[in-house]
C-alpha cells in the first residue's frame, strides 16, 4: 500500500503530470487526424523518452495510447472519416447524429464511453496481470519458448487477411532479428564486418520506418487529401447538445459489454482495438430490441463502439506486463521504450520493479481521467486540428522520423535503418502482408532464441524437451489449433475478423 | 486474375530470396563456435535459428504460391498516379537521409521541407517558407535544450 502512494506522489509530480498531459494532448491531436495512428504517435515518442526517467516515460506513452484511441472519434462523428481503425465503428451512428445536429452528443457520448472503457480495462489490468506473472515465473525455457511460438503463431494468423502472410511477416521479424551477435557464443552473423551491424538493428529506427514512414508513404498515394466539410460541434436544440438519462440509460449495458469483449480482445495477441470496436457495435445492434435504429443515429451504438476500443488498451497491457508479449503494434513499441529504460516486462518485473508495475496501473488510470477532463474542456479547439492540411504535416513528420532515429545513438547508420525499414514496409503492405507480426517477432527472437537453445542444452539436443512439460504441450498445441482453426474457417468462407 | 498473378509473383520472390538465404547467407557464419569457451555444453550453434528463420520464409512463400489473394486491397501499380506520388515522397525522403550527413538536420530538413511541400502542391510561399524554416529549427531545439540530444550538424550548423 505504500508503494502504491508512494507511486501516486510520483505520478503527481508537476514534471510527470506535464508528460502526461502532453502524451494526452499528444495523443488525441494524432488521433483526431485521419491517417495518422496512434501507432506513429506512439513510435515518433519513444525517441523523447529516451533522456527522460521511467515515470514520465510511461505517463507520455500511456497518454498517447489512451487518448489517441478516443481522439478518432472526433473525426469519426464531425468527418466522417475515422481518425484511427478503431474508431470505425464509430462512425455508423456519430456521424449521423452529427448530420441531425446532434455532433456534441455524440462526442460527449464517447468520452464517458471511453472513459469507462480504459477505467474497466485498467481494472481488469490490476487483476489479472499480477495473477498471470505469477504463473510465468514457474516457467522454464521450453515453455517460455513454446509461449513465444504460440504468441507469434497466434500474431501471425490473426493479423492480415492471409495466415501464410501473417506468418511470413513473422518469420521475416524471425531472421532480421538474427542479425548481429550470436547470444550465446558471440559470432558475428550477417554483419559484413559492418561494425554498427554487430549489435543488430536497432529497434527504434526500425518500428519508427515500419511505422511512421511506411504511413507516410500510404499517404502519399493518396496525395495527403484531407476529407471532406467538418460538421458543426454545436445544433440549435440544446437537447442535442448534452447526454440526457435516457441517452445514459440506452447506453449503460452495451457499455457494459463492450467492456468485458474489448479487455478480452485486448489481452489476446494479435487482434486490437479495430475488432473490438466493430465486434462491440454489432453485439451491441444484435441485443437491441430496435436494431432497426442502428446507423440512423442511435446513441447507444457511440457508447458500444468507444468502449471497446478503449477497453482494449488496458487489456493489451496484460501480456506485456506479465508475459513480455506484446499482442500489437503499440504494445511491442511500448516493450521497446521499457527496454530503453532498462526495464524488461515480465514475471520478473513484478518483484525487481514493483514500482514500474504500480506506475503503468495507475499510469492508465490517470491517462484516462485526464483524458476524460482534456476532452470535455478541448473540444472545440480539437475540432480546429481536423483543419490541419495532412500535406503539411508529413514532411514534419519525415524529419521527427529523422531526428528520432538519429537520437537514439546518435549514429546516422540507424537513419538508413529507418529509411529502409519504411520502404520494407511499404513493400510488405502493397502485398497485403501485415507488419505488425514483423516488429513483434523481431522482439521476441531474442527470448525465443535464448529459451530454444537452453532447452536444447538441458536435454542435450533433444527437440521432444518442447513437449516434455504440460504447459509446453498445451501451448503448442494451442499454436497448431490456432493455425487449423484459422484454416478450416477461411476454407468455409468465414475469416476471422482482423484488423 | 491479375491480382492472384501478383501474388503468386510476391510468393515466388519470397521463396527466391528464402533459398538464397539460406544457400549462400547463412552457411557464411562462422561456424568455428564449439571453440569458444563454453561451447562445448550447446548441443545447436548461430545458424540453427536463421536456419528456421529462412525454412519458415520459405514455407510461407510456397503457401502464398498455392493459395494466392483474389484481392489486394492495398496494392498500387508504381506507375499509377498514386503510385508514382509514393515513389516521389521514396525519392525526397532517401535525397533527405543522403544529405542529412552532407548539410546537417537543420538545412537538410529546409531543403526537404520546401521541396516536399512544393511537389504536393503547397503554393502560398509564406506557408512554404515558414514551414520550411521554423519547423528544423524548432525540432532541433526541442531535441537540443529539452532532451539534451545533439543532431548532426554538418556543413551548414546553426549558431546554438
Amino acid at each position: 500500500m505504500a508503494l502504491v502512494l508512494q507511486t501516486l506522489l510520483n505520478i503527481a509530480e508537476p514534471l510527470n503530470l506535464l508528460a502526461l498531459m502532453i502524451g494526452v494532448i499528444g495523443g488525441m491531436i494524432v488521433g483526431a487526424i485521419p491517417g495518422m495512428t496512434v501507432t506513429m504517435a506512439v513510435a515518433l515518442s519513444v525517441p523523447f523518452t529516451i533522456s527522460m526517467g521511467p515515470t514520465p516515460s510511461l505517463l507520455l506513452l500511456l497518454g498517447i495510447y489512451c487518448a489517441g484511441t478516443y481522439g478518432g472519434s472526433i473525426s469519426a462523428i464531425l468527418l466522417n472519416a475515422p481518425g484511427t481503425p478503431a474508431n470505425a465503428a464509430t462512425v455508423f451512428d456519430g456521424y449521423e447524429l452529427a448530420k441531425q445536429g446532434k455532433a456534441y452528443k455524440a462526442l460527449l457520448m464517447a468520452i464517458i464511453a471511453s472513459v469507462y472503457g480504459g477505467l474497466f480495462s485498467a481494472l481488469v489490468l490490476i487483476v489479472v496481470a499480477s495473477g498471470l506473472a505469477e504463473v510465468a515465473l514457474r516457467f522454464g525455457p521450453a515453455e517460455i519458448a513454446m509461449l513465444v511460438v504460440f504468441s507469434l503463431t497466434v500474431v501471425g494468423v490473426l493479423s492480415g487477411e492471409s495466415m501464410a502472410k501473417g506468418l511470413l511477416a513473422a518469420a521475416i521479424g524471425m531472421g532480421m532479428a538474427t542479425v548481429g551477435t550470436d547470444p550465446m557464443v558471440g559470432t558475428p552473423r550477417f554483419t559484413f564486418g559492418i561494425f554498427d551491424l554487430y549489435d543488430g538493428f536497432a529497434y527504434i529506427p526500425l518500428l519508427i520506418g515500419l511505422f511512421a514512414l511506411n504511413e507516410m508513404f500510404v499517404q502519399a498515394e493518396g496525395a495527403f487529401r484531407t476529407g471532406g466539410a467538418i460538421l458543426p460541434l454545436k445544433g440549435a436544440d440544446p437537447e442535442g447538445n448534452r447526454v440526457t438519462g435516457e441517452d445514459l440509460r440506452r447506453s449503460l449495458v452495451p457499455m457494459i459489454r463492450s467492456g468485458f469483449l474489448g479487455v478480452f480482445i485486448g489481452i489476446l495477441p494479435g487482434l486490437g482495438s479495430a475488432i473490438a470496436t466493430f465486434l462491440g457495435y454489432a453485439e451491441t445492434k444484435r441485443a437491441s430490441k430496435e436494431p432497426e435504429r442502428f446507423g440512423k443515429g442511435a446513441i447507444e451504438g457511440v457508447a458500444a463502439s468507444e468502449a471497446a476500443n478503449n477497453a482494449v488498451t488496458g487489456g493489451a497491457l496484460v501480456p506485456l506486463l506479465a508475459l513480455s508479449i506484446p499482442g500489437d503494434g503499440v504494445t511491442a513499441i511500448m516493450l521497446g521504450a521499457f527496454l530503453i529504460q532498462g526495464v524488461t516486462p515480465g514475471p520478473l518485473i513484478f518483484i525487481r520493479n514493483p514500482e514500474i508495475v504500480d506506475t503503468v496501473y495507475l499510469g492508465v488510470i490517470a491517462a484516462n481521467v485526464m483524458m476524460g477532463v482534456v476532452a470535455l474542456f478541448a473540444l472545440k479547439p480539437m475540432t480546429a486540428v481536423l483543419k490541419v492540411p495532412k500535406v503539411v504535416l508529413y514532411p514534419v513528420v519525415l524529419m521527427i522520423c529523422v531526428a528520432g532515429s538519429y537520437a537514439i545513438r546518435n549514429n546516422l547508420f540507424d537513419v538508413f535503418v529507418m529509411l529502409g525499414a519504411g520502404v520494407l514496409g511499404y513493400g510488405l503492405r502493397l502485398f497485403s502482408v501485415p507488419v505488425p507480426p514483423l516488429l513483434i517477432a523481431f522482439i521476441l527472437t531474442r527470448p525465443l532464441e535464448e529459451s530454444m537453445r537452453q532447452a536444447l542444452v538441458s536435454s542435450e539436443g533433444d527437440p521432444l524437451v518442447f513437449l516434455s512439460s504440460p504447459i509446453s504441450t498445451a501451448f503448442a498445441l494451442l499454436a497448431v489449433a490456432a493455425v487449423l482453426y484459422t484454416g478450416w474457417r477461411a476454407r468455409r468462407g468465414r475469416p476471422l475478423p482482423t484488423e | 486474375m491479375r491480382t492472384m498473378t501478383t501474388d503468386r509473383a510476391f510468393g515466388v520472390a519470397v521463396m527466391l530470396l528464402a533459398l538464397a538465404f539460406i544457400l549462400f547467407a547463412v552457411p557464411s557464419i562462422d561456424d568455428d563456435w564449439k571453440k569458444a569457451v563454453g561451447a562445448r555444453y550447446f548441443t545447436v550453434g548461430p545458424r540453427y535459428y536463421p536456419y528456421l528463420a529462412g525454412i519458415l520464409c520459405f514455407v510461407f512463400g510456397a503457401l502464398i504460391v498455392l493459395k494466392p489473394q483474389a484481392w489486394l486491397p492495398d496494392f498500387t501499380p508504381p506507375t499509377s498516379p498514386a503510385g508514382r506520388r509514393a515513389g516521389l515522397v521514396l525519392a525526397i525522403s532517401a535525397a533527405y537521409v543522403a544529405l542529412v550527413p552532407l548539410l546537417g538536420f537543420e538545412a537538410a530538413s529546409f531543403f526537404m521541407l520546401a521541396a516536399f511541400l512544393y511537389a504536393f502542391g503547397v503554393r502560398r510561399w509564406a506557408m512554404l517558407i515558414s514551414v520550411s524554416v521554423l519547423a528544423p529549427v524548432a525540432v532541433s531545439l526541442i531535441f537540443l535544450k529539452i532532451f539534451a540530444l545533439k543532431l548532426p550538424s554538418g556543413l551548414l550548423p546553426l549558431p546554438f
